[in-house]
């Protein structure tokens, strides 16, 4: 048995037998690689894009925090009544008592924090600048994992007290420089308060390794009151029963209960508000849910172009090795009568079709790279190449290559040396 | 001559179905050649000359009969055995050349290694050698194209020899060519066959039979020795 077909030299020479007749034809070749290129720069863009659509909108929702559920005050949706002003009479917006309502409403919720915004103008400060200052629960920072570079949180008793003392992110208190640290006050308003520390604002890989949450506001931009604090402050509105919150946040056993709890809050904020819908609910798990469906569907489009381009550029190979095999009929009947096995055959035709679809393969990467980057550029997304957005594409172009290349490759093996020699 | 015969056919026929009718093209054929002969084949177009030399080299399988190749039966062979057979034992050469048009004269004549497990280094020296007997060491970089008739012939001989087969078989070799370059040819294959080959050489010229050791003819599928 003669086994040279493994041999390098061999390997060597058979490539260069597939270029040299590859390249005689070029404009034949390039044609009948079209396909696939369009099918590997689809498929490399659907992996590419779609792992970086993935990370990016995954991270982002992961930032609201997965097992949260956030109720943010909103215009009335109320559909049944008619006058905006017969609606507001109804109801009275978030309030405490909502909060009370929601930690008692189910085992699965955990814990319940919740946020008012104040509207306070700092002076000596651009309007970018301008820090959002907002009087919160002591449980908003645990839900949110949030932690301090320096000095302490606030606790439970800063609130049960309305103590006069604050925190501040990073950014604000860099803005403030010297007068921005722990001890100093800062005055808000009218009144004085004491900063007793200083929020991190964690980068988001941290936070996605942590598993912890953090909420999608600009903490770097923030200043925190306990809440109750901002009674002390002109015009703002009291905590009794007519304050209004801004923010409600649900924090759950797991974001699977996500769905079953949902209806339960509805039902509870339905029936302190008077069916009054001024609220509107943020499920990051289900926007996860919804974002991940999207991006399977905008893979499967992608998917299926490429897998249509693959196929329609696997039988332009085919039908190229085809017409290359009855050109080169008497060429078989040479190789066969000085010594070359079926094998032999098989391996040279089969090599040329590895090199027209592996070349489509390469320049395919490329095209997918520009393409996607163009999306990328135009949807906003990013773009992530990894070995695998570059692996898989040329292994499937080794498959086209293979399938497009198998009957041709076999159809000429087959023939008989004799009839080969005397083709024209 | 007592060793055994390079070539020996015993009874071989070969028949093709042509549209349900049965062609015999060799009729129970008894034909041997021995080592260091030379024997011509003669015979009118269509007698199934060319059908005999492809039994010979392996590329074709007798219908009925046995053909034994340096003492080995062939028809018990299997299909890469043959190729083996056609790449070691037999060296071919055609009335229109066969050479691949887009290789070098270099390549042309090295193709059999391609699919031996020779290392180059064995025979690269092989092919030199080959191209130089047949006198186209200058030409080695060129193209088929770039040649002459008889100078493309010269390269199917080298081929032919290059592995230094146990048999040469030409298959009217000056078919295409004039008469001044025929009898160049024929000169190399004299000269080959002076050096030791063993050659079958089909041919429609008569003045060949001087040149060769024996001629045999073909006549509708059967073969007569002439004396
Ligand atoms: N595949 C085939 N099917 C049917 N008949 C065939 C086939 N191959 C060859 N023949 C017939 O076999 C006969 C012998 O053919 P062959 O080529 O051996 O003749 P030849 O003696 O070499 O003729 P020439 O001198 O013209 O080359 C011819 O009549 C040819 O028609
Ligand atoms: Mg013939």
């Amino acid at each position: 048995m003669r086994n040279h077909i493994l041999r390098l030299e061999y390997l060597l020479a058979l490539y260069a037998i597939a270029s040299g007749s590859l390249l005689r034809h070029r404009l034949r070749s390039f044609l009948s690689i079209l396909g696939v290129i369009c099918g590997v720069a689809a498929v490399f863009a659907t992996l590419s894009i779609g792992e970086g659509a993935k990370r990016e909108v995954l991270a982002g929702i992961r930032q609201l925090g997965l097992e949260n559920i956030i109720v943010r005050r909103s215009q009335f949706l109320n559909t049944k009544t008619t006058g905006g002003e017969s609606a507001r009479n109804y109801s009275n917006g978030l309030q405490l008592r909502d909060v009370q309502l929601l930690q008692g409403a189910s085992s699965a919720i955990t814990d319940v924090a919740f946020l008012k915004e104040l509207q306070v103008e700092f002076t000596g400060m651009t309007q970018e600048m301008m820090p959002q200052v907002v009087a919160c629960s002591s449980s908003y920072f645990t839900i949110h994992g949030l932690t301090v570079t320096r000095g302490r949180m606030i606790l439970e008793r800063d609130v049960r007290l309305k103590k006069k003392i604050c925190l501040l992110g990073e950014g604000v208190a860099r803005g403030l420089g010297s007068k921005g640290t722990v001890g100093n006050s800062l005055r808000v308003g009218e009144q004085v308060f004491l900063i007793v520390g200083i929020v991190r604002s964690a980068p988001l890989k941290n936070q996605e390794s942590k598993g912890g949450t953090t909420l999608a506001r600009e903490v770097d931009q923030m200043v925190f009151l306990p809440f109750g604090a901002h009674d002390y402050m002109k015009g703002s509105q009291g905590t009794g029963a007519v304050a209004v919150l801004d923010e409600i946040v649900i924090k759950l056993r797991s974001g699977k209960v996500a769905e079953q709890i949902v209806p339960l809050i509805l039902r509870t904020l339905r029936l302190s508000h008077n069916s009054v819908r001024d609220f509107q609910l943020i499920v990051p798990w289900q926007l996860m849910y919804q974002a991940k469906k999207t991006q399977k569907i905008f893979n499967m489009v992608l998917g299926t172009i490429g897998a249509i381009s693959l196929l329609v550029g696997g039988i332009g190979i085919m039908n190229v090795l085809l017409a290359v095999i009855s050109e080169r009929t008497r060429e078989i009947g040479i190789r066969r009568a000085v010594g070359a096995t079926r094998k032999d055959i098989m391996a040279q035709f089969l090599a040329e079709s590895l090199l027209l679809t592996v070349t489509g393969g390469i320049i395919g990467i490329f095209a997918g790279l520009a393409c996607s980057m163009l999306i990328a550029r135009f949807a906003g997304w990013s773009v992530a190449v990894s070995l695998v957005t570059v692996v898989v594409p040329l292994i499937t172009s080794v498959i086209v290559g293979i399938c497009a290349g198998v009957y041709p490759a076999v159809k000429a093996a087959g023939m008989d040396p004799v009839q080969a020699l005397r083709s024209a | 001559m007592s060793l055994p015969p390079i070539a020996q056919l015993h009874g071989v026929s070969k028949n093709y179905s042509l549209d349900g009718r049965i062609v015999e093209v060799l009729r129970n054929v008894d034909f041997s050649v021995h080592k260091g002969e030379f024997v011509a084949i003669t015979g009118k177009s269509g007698s199934g000359k060319s059908t005999l030399l492809h039994i010979c080299g392996c590329l074709d399988r007798p219908t009925v009969g046995k053909y034994l190749l340096d003492g080995r039966d062939v028809g018990v062979l299997a299909d890469q055995q043959l190729a083996g057979l056609r790449q070691n034992y037999v060296g071919f050469v055609f009335q229109d050349f066969n050479l691949l048009p887009y290789a070098s004269v270099y390549e042309n004549a090295a193709l059999p290694f391609l699919y031996s497990t020779l290392e180059e280094e064995r025979w690269k020296p092989m092919v030199l050698q080959a191209l130089e007997d047949v006198g186209l060491s200058h030409r080695m970089a060129h193209r088929p194209a770039a040649l002459s008739g008889g100078e493309r012939q010269r390269v199917a001989i080298a081929r032919a020899v290059v592995t230094d087969p146990k048999l040469v078989l030409a298959d009217e070799p000056t078919g295409n060519l004039d008469s001044v370059t025929s009898r160049d040819i024929l000169a190399l294959f004299s000269s080959l066959h002076k050096k030791g080959a063993t050659i079958l050489l089909v041919t429609h010229d008569r003045s060949v039979a001087a040149t060769a050791s024996r001629t045999v003819v073909m006549c509708d599928g059967t073969l007569t020795e002439v004396v």
